[in-house]
């Protein structure tokens, strides 16, 4: 267990920059989850701190040691990879038992650690087994107990859930957050799916272009975005984002931006933000519904209580409370106001 | 119902077609298999039951030819001699065909160029290099001038075999690089990737790794090695003036079978020899097809 820290990190691929200045302090056992499009640099992040990839500046420190020059056998840290990465040809067994082999862990310990992993992650009867005779989430276990069995300084992991089935995900989801509190090993978590990122992180940074966009808890990111593209990116679903002076929010300068959460319908409280929309769709969810609204061209979302009557073609009122609305600047994109 | 009837038959219908097509599409090669593999196999086995001289078939013998083959201490000869080059040159062609491909599967400088010059060998005529060893080897040669000797290397019983087995270890090394290159390039990166972050140092990695996920590249290898040493011939009769000497130290299977149909125009008896390597060849695929099988369940 150790604090991460990446200092003024970049990663250039013939010249073209997949991380770019990237600052970051993960504190000892903390979970820091990167989050972001496809193409924005996380996995080369994450890469870069593993020793798959080199910086090309910048420094990657792993405790107090730098690991910019450290091969990937030393720096103690151990990765779940999308692909899981098994080692077809070694039993469930082996494979867990194969890291604390390379660091000639003595023999009866390797039993007794790999056995608990394996009792961790209730796989106890599979553990004779080999790779291809396991089921996908089977398998994604044999590779969370291969991390776990090192006891590493660090776990670094790269959509680990991303090929496993909507069920499977939320529940392997909440079983890494359990094993990572008991086990309290810093952790930095790579996915492209925002709830993902919500509902696992400490803490979160969003990436684009190589970029850090924004780093902070969940509720920081959701409450105090800091441009228009975290704002977008976090929340499901997605913060409405239009010019300011259609919903009466400001200069034509401006960006608005709302949640559909935060819509209700009607004229609601007297300092809100008050205008028209026509409905276009309305999607069922159970407890709320979810209308997908027009003013004038633009589409707006609003997330209702199922007791609004509302239904097509309906012209109806929509309040937005001040306290709720972001104000970005058109040019910068930056935060001017907002989300009190 | 009766559209789901249809639907039904039509599909099948469409598989028959498709398998017709399929067939088209393999009728000429397993036309051209069959008439120049199967039919001269099939004639072999059958022109060995007779004496069969250049006119056809003389007498019939029955099983009389592999009952002479069996007490022929010539065939005996070459058959131990074959039996020695394998078991020399087919583990030593994988091992080296292994490490040149691991070398050459590096992410080191000018690797296409090594690439080419390893698999140059594999792409001369046999019979011209060993033309060309003839000289080196030769007592006045280029290798007894390096190593300041004067050693015959072909035309002492003690060297010739073994000279050979050399020559042909390096003329196939490319070919079994380039097996192996193939195999080395199936396995996963990330892998790899996850054996260094598992901590495993490059030694450990290939014979953890590596090597065992090379098996089917291993089984490839391996009986491609094994039917190529069986079949030795055209260095042993280049090396030899097809006589098999020095005392019948380089008399190969193939050699002695070429003798008998050629120069004694015994083709009931060599046809047996051939059935007999036929034999021998097909019994040990087999046999790596078994051991090469259970590694996998295993
Ligand atoms: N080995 C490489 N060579 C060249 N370019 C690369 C290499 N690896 C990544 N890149 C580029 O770097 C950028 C960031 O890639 P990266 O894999 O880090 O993205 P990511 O955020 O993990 O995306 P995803 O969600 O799709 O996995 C991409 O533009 C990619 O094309
Ligand atoms: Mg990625």
């Amino acid at each position: 267990m150790a604090p991460v820290t990446y200092e003024k990190v970049s990663k250039l691929f013939d010249g073209t920059a997949a991380v770019k200045d990237l600052d970051l302090e993960i504190g000892d056992g903390e979970f820091i989850v990167l989050v972001g499009p496809s193409g924005c640099g996380k996995s080369t992040a994450l890469r870069m701190l593993a020793g798959l990839e080199r910086t090309t500046e910048g420094r990657i420190m792993i405790g107090d040691r730098v690991v910019n020059n450290v091969a990937p056998q030393d720096r103690d840290v151990a990765m779940v990879f999308q692909s899981y990465a098994l080692y077809p040809h070694m039993t469930v067994y082996n494979n867990l038992a194969f890291g604390l082999r390379n660091l000639k862990v003595p023999k009866q310990e390797i039993d007794a650690r790999v056995r608990k992993a394996a009792e961790i992650l209730d796989m106890g009867e599979l553990i004779k087994r080999k790779p291809k005779q396991l089921s996908g989430g089977q398998r994604q276990r044999v590779a969370l107990g291969r991390a776990i069995v090192r006891e590493p300084k660090a776990f670094l992991m790269d959509e680990p859930l991303s090929n496993l089935d909507a069920k499977l995900r939320v529940q392997t989801r909440a079983e890494i957050l359990k094993l990572q509190q008991r086990l309290g090993t810093t952790t930095i978590y790579v996915t492209h799916d925002q709830v993902e990122a919500m509902t696992m992180g400490d803490r979160i940074a969003v990436m684009r272009f190589g970029l850090l966009q924004q780093l902070g808890t969940p509720e920081e990111l959701y409450t105090h975005p800091r441009n228009v593209f975290v704002a977008g990116f976090i929340g499901s679903p997605a913060m409405n984002l239009v010019p300011a002076p259609l919903v009466d929010g400001g200069g034509s300068n401006l960006i608005a931006g709302f949640r559909p959460e935060h819509m209700t319908l009607g004229d609601g409280s007297p300092d809100g933000l008050r205008f028209d929309a026509k409905v276009e769709v309305v999607e069922y969810l159970g407890n709320d519904q979810l209308a997908h609204l027009v003013k004038g061209e633009t589409p707006l979302v609003a997330l209702l209580p199922v007791e609004c009557r509302l239904s097509m073609g309906d012209d109806a009122t929509f309040t937005v409370p001040r306290d709720k609305l972001h104000l970005f600047d058109a040019e910068t994109e930056q935060v001017v106001h907002g989300g009190g | 119902m009766a559209t789901e009837a249809r639907t039904e038959r039509s599909i099948g219908s469409e598989r028959v077609r498709e398998a017709l097509v399929g067939y088209a599409f393999v009728f000429l090669p397993l036309a051209s298999f069959l008439i120049f593999f199967f039919y001269p196999l099939g004639y072999a086995f059958y022109i060995s039951y007779f004496d069969w001289g250049p006119l056809g078939k003389i007498e019939t013998l029955g099983l009389e030819n592999y009952r002479d083959l069996a007490d022929d201490e010539l065939f005996h000869k070459a058959l131990k001699n074959t039996l020695r080059y394998t078991a020399v040159v087919v583990p030593c062609q994988m091992a080296l065909g292994l490490t040149l491909a691991v070398v050459v599967n590096q992410a080191l400088r000018g690797r296409t160029f090594f690439r080419a010059a390893f698999y140059f060998p594999s792409l001369a005529s046999s019979a011209a290099i060993t033309a060309v060893a003839l000289y080196i080897l030769a007592s006045d040669g280029l290798l007894n001038a390096l190593i300041g000797t004067d050693k015959a290397w072909f035309a002492e019983s003690g060297t010739a075999l073994e000279s050979i087995m050399g020559l042909n270890i390096w003329t196939t090394s490319g070919t079994m690089m380039l097996f192996y290159l193939a195999a080395l390039q199936a396995i996963p990166t990330d892998v790899y990737e996850a054996a260094a972050i598992d901590g495993a140092k490059s030694w450990r990695t290939f014979w953890r790794i590596t090597f065992p996920l090379l098996k089917p590249g291993h089984f490839f290898v391996g009986v491609v090695s094994v039917i190529g040493s069986l079949q030795v011939f055209d260095q042993a009769f280049i090396v030899s003036g097809g006589g098999g000497g020095p005392n019948y130290s380089t008399m190969t299977v193939v050699l002695y079978l070429y003798n008998q149909a050629i120069n004694d125009v015994r083709f009931g008896y060599a046809a047996a020899v051939g059935v007999i390597l036929f034999a021998l060849i097909f019994t040990l695929t087999v046999v790596q097809r078994l051991v090469f099988g259970r590694m996998e369940a295993a």
